[in-house]
């Protein structure tokens, strides 16, 4: 990690500082804040969705794939503007923005997954569970031949 | 406009923060709580690039490289407990 950062930080001040002039520095700054700003913004989005959305799989899906992408736009966009700033620190900056954008892009995939899958059987047991009780009286009735559907709840009805 | 723009991160992942923290506190399932650690995670991932601007030490990166791996290994293990655990649990 430290050659290539050090190799990195070289070549690119190096390039940076014979080729390129001061309006592309201001540039990389505007645009490295515009790109921050507007991940920023998505991450709100998103922490918003995971606030208002009715559905724990709803949730998952408003929480996940944005919160990703909201990320990966901050972390660029900050090292696109700390480039435009300060060249010398731009090697830093980038191998580390890739690595951490690689492990996201490594991990969060496979963690909700996990995640989406484990919900998913959760939910299935607990609405079987939660169903059961309720339909065998019907289905009892029904064989039983007769019991008017106006009957008064009995007590397991009433205590649902 | 450094500062502007990293006030406004700020305050964003701040927002974000409260908003999954609540989530957090209230959430009616275990699946509703991990995906909102996950969030947690991701605005402190925020917060400490932000702070490595701020102060100027890229070291704070390095901060968030390990904040990141330790929510992955968080999520899933919460996401294996919750599936191994017996159903109907909320």
């Amino acid at each position: 990690m430290s050659i290539l950062s050090a190799g990195l930080s070289t070549g690119l001040s190096a390039g940076l500082n014979t080729s390129l002039n001061t309006s592309l520095n201001t540039s990389l700054n505007i645009g490295g804040a515009v790109v921050a700003i507007a991940g920023i913004v998505l991450m709100v989005i998103a922490a918003f969705g995971l606030f208002r959305l009715p559905d724990a799989l709803a949730r998952q899906h408003a929480a996940t794939k944005s919160v990703t992408l909201a990320l990966g736009l901050v972390l660029i966009g900050l090292a696109l503007h700390q480039t435009g700033l300060d060249p010398s620190l731009a090697g830093a900056w980038w191998s580390r923005v890739a690595v951490t954008i690689l492990l996201l892009l490594l991990a969060l995939p496979v963690a909700s997954h996990m995640l989406a899958r484990a919900a998913t059987r959760q939910a299935f047991s607990s609405q079987q569970l939660r169903a059961s009780p309720r339909v065998e009286p019907d289905a009892q009735r029904a064989a039983a031949g007769g019991g008017d559907p106006d009957a008064p709840p009995t007590d397991r009805d009433a205590s649902r | 406009m450094t500062q502007a723009m990293l006030w406004i991160v700020d305050i964003g992942a701040l927002l974000a923060l409260g908003i999954a923290c609540a989530r957090l506190i209230s959430g009616p399932t275990q699946g509703d709580r991990v995906v909102a650690l996950d969030v947690v995670f991701s605005a402190t991932v925020v917060l400490t690039a932000s702070m490595a601007m701020a102060s100027g030490w890229a070291l704070f990166l390095d901060l968030g490289i390990g904040l990141a791996a330790v929510g992955f290994v968080a999520t899933v293990v919460w996401a294996r407990l919750i599936d191994k655990s017996p159903g109907g649990a909320s």
